[in-house]
């Protein structure tokens, strides 16, 4: 028993001493990077963005890359925040599943002279933050406006919104309507589908008996593109003559591209967002200026490198 | 059928301490009792070492044993503390309440609509004042309660099987209600100024409730009635004990637990109510419970156990967190000390009935044994 005890003792007192050895380093300014979750494809593509960029710079910075079991967990991700700035961060990258639960939060922080930038979810009502660092989605909805005018074979286009007042399908909408202008694209309907894919079919399916030949069908995300094709294919309709586009970019989108079904799903640039926040969170940290908004761009995923993608 | 394997484990067990002495039993169960605190000082050391030897000699400087981290630990592990008071009193009782999580929720929800209804609202004369806030602390923990009276009354009045069945009942109930409360699963923000300073004065709440109930457990009369319905509720309620009273209350207390954590740890945290809040904190009270020595059958364990079990819970996530570990090993870890406590439990009851079985004929046969 006592033997045992002293071998535990030991081991305890060598193992951290060769941790110690590991990284004999300091003075490094710490890049705390806090995610939602890491268990989709997208927090995926982020995080590994975050590391390598991370890697690239070690010799400037030290980073710490955390997250919450699932997007769900506000609490657990309070706490990964918390238990990484505590050990003396110069700057935070966060990502705020719940931004109204994350701002008193993040007020301590800036109080404290912390900078403090946001990744992908903004939080309004927040003076003092550094930057947004995120999927610009006007920018999206013009991407898919050009693409459509520079390849379409005619004019008529009809577009699916998402739910109500959520800000992201009415800013890809907005974009998309800046994009056709001056063009002789015409959004005939635009009704919503509240991001969903069975009341797509329907919607399409309504919209079909008003414009029974549409050239260009866009939708705000992926799911909606995903129920107008099964409606477009119901009403008989020759593919090849209608462009479906729509937008994030998900497996299933990415491979029906592929198939030669869709024609466009237009992805967040995920490696490039986590690239970013540590890139910007660096800058911040040594006090250098950096813009209060950075659009993080997005992918053009068609038939071209679809098979890149996962298609 | 299982009772007849469990008695043959323990049957075996006993032969193979047979040949300890009554003196070095008594040691080792003293050990075992206070097993969880042990379990807590190691965690600590272990994370001390690892985490603190390590940074002193890279920058210098200390994490965890750091004053901004321990203060930070504390504070996280007051909700699973506060929840883990009201859970031991259940678990004393041979019970189990699943719906705290989401009572939670429920009652972090109304209390902040209300004042976002009610006080915010520029037309109302209402501000925030001495009497708006204590309205507003009362409806919280009321809510708590009464979702915790009607797991109790219906566990009891409506002869359930288990409290499993309405408190899992609740579980989806009190989650479903607080989505639907809430803006389309959107959060209500803005609570009274003293509530939002409740977060920095989470740990003094935990001291004073945990003080409180150890000395309503040892001293009052009610409180020894838990541990003895707990123990046999047959003999409980020939003895007159209020057997239905008794199980009724401890699930209003429950309730009243989770609001209180509601209070500090949702609403005093972040400002606002939401219908995610709390979301498997059940799961984790009752871990702290357990890792704490109490017994899943009833009739045994204490709050500064309980205490310790969340706290080590806490630590964990905190250590492994500073140990930049993936969050998933927080549950592996968690997981296994889970399995260590149980089993501690386990060998103390076999030492316990190995050393009734040594002293007994000794005490009154005069034999030597």
């Amino acid at each position: 028993m006592k033997r045992l005890f002293l071998i535990a003792m030991l081991l305890l007192m060598v193992l951290p001493a060769a941790f110690a050895a590991g990284d004999a380093e300091g003075g490094k300014p710490l890049i705390c990077f806090i995610m939602k979750a890491r268990n989709s494809q997208f927090w995926e593509g982020v995080a590994q963005g975050a590391e390598a960029a991370a890697a690239e710079l070690s010799d400037e910075l030290d980073f710490i890359i955390d997250w919450a079991p699932t997007e769900a967990d506000v609490d657990l991700q309070l706490n990964a925040m918390e238990d990484c700035v505590a050990q003396g961060a110069s700057a935070l990258a966060v990502a705020p599943t719940a931004p109204d639960q994350f701002r008193p939060f993040l007020q301590d922080y800036i109080g404290e002279g912390l900078p403090v930038l946001l990744v992908d979810t903004d939080v309004s009502d927040l003076p003092g933050k550094i930057s947004f660092v995120g999927t610009d989605n006007v920018t999206v909805g013009r991407l898919a406006a050009e693409y459509a005018i520079a390849n379409a074979g005619g004019n008529t286009a009809v577009f699916l919104e998402g739910m109500p007042g959520v800000t992201s399908g009415d800013d890809r909408k907005e974009g998309f309507l800046a994009g056709i202008q001056g063009s002789a694209v015409t959004v005939e309907r635009s009704l919503t589908a509240n991001w969903d894919r069975a009341q797509a079919v329907t919607v399409m399916e309504n919209i079909l008996q008003a414009v029974p030949n549409p050239d260009i069908i866009m939708a705000a995300n992926d799911n909606m593109i995903l129920g107008a094709l099964e409606a477009v294919k119901n009403a008989g309709l020759d593919l090849d003559s209608v462009m479906l586009i729509g937008v994030d970019g998900n497996l299933d989108a990415v491979k029906s591209v592929c198939a030669g079904e869709l024609d466009l799903t237009v992805a967040q640039n995920t490696g490039g967002m986590g690239a970013l926040a540590v890139q910007e969170g660096l800058r911040a940290a040594r006090g250098e200026s950096v813009d209060i908004r950075i659009d993080t761009g997005a992918i053009l995923i068609d038939a071209s490198n679809c098979a890149d993608y996962g298609g | 059928m299982t009772e007849n394997i469990k008695d043959g484990m323990l049957k075996k067990r006993e032969t193979s301490m047979r040949v300890r002495s009554p003196a070095s039993l008594k040691k080792l169960l003293t050990l075992i009792r206070i097993g969880p605190l042990m379990i807590l000082l190691l965690i600590i050391v272990i994370f001390a070492l690892y985490i603190d030897l390590r940074s002193l000699s890279s920058s210098g400087r200390i994490i965890f044993l750091s004053a901004r981290n321990i203060s930070n630990v504390l504070t996280q592990s007051a909700t699973v503390s506060i929840l883990a008071v009201g859970m031991l009193l259940v678990i004393v009782t041979a019970g189990i309440d699943l719906s705290v999580g989401s009572l939670m929720a429920i009652s972090s929800v109304v209390g902040a609509y209300w004042w976002s209804a009610v006080v915010l609202n520029p037309l109302s004369n209402w501000n925030d004042g001495l009497l708006s806030t204590l309205l507003f602390i009362l409806i919280v923990l009321a809510v708590g309660a009464g979702f915790g009276f009607i797991n109790g009354f219906a566990f009891v009045k409506g002869r359930m099987a288990h409290p499993f069945i309405p408190t899992l009942t609740m579980l989806f109930v009190g989650r479903g209600l607080a989505f639907l409360f809430s803006n389309e699963g959107g959060a209500y923000v803005g609570v009274p100024a003293f509530v939002g300073k409740l977060d920095d004065w989470a740990i003094l709440v935990v001291a004073l409730l945990v003080i409180a109930v150890h000395f309503f457990l040892k001293q009052v009369t009610w409180g020894r009635w838990i541990y003895a319905v707990g123990g046999n509720p047959d003999s409980a309620r020939r003895v007159g004990i209020k057997v239905d009273g008794v199980l009724i209350s401890v699930y209003v207390f429950s309730g009243l637990c989770a609001a209180l954590a509601a209070l500090v740890g949702v609403l005093g945290r972040t400002h606002s109510g939401f219908p995610n809040a709390g979301l498997n904190f059940e799961l984790r009270a009752i871990a702290a419970v357990i890792i704490g020595g109490a017994s899943f059958f009833g009739g045994r364990g204490n709050v500064i156990n309980a205490l310790i079990g969340a706290l080590i819970i806490a630590i964990i996530q905190n250590g492994l967190n500073l140990l930049n570990v993936q969050s998933h090993w927080e549950l592996v870890v968690t997981g296994l000390i889970i399995m260590v406590a149980v089993e501690l439990d386990v060998v103390r009851n076999v030492i316990e009935k190995r050393l009734q079985a040594l002293q007994a004929p000794s005490d009154e046969t005069g034999f030597e044994a």
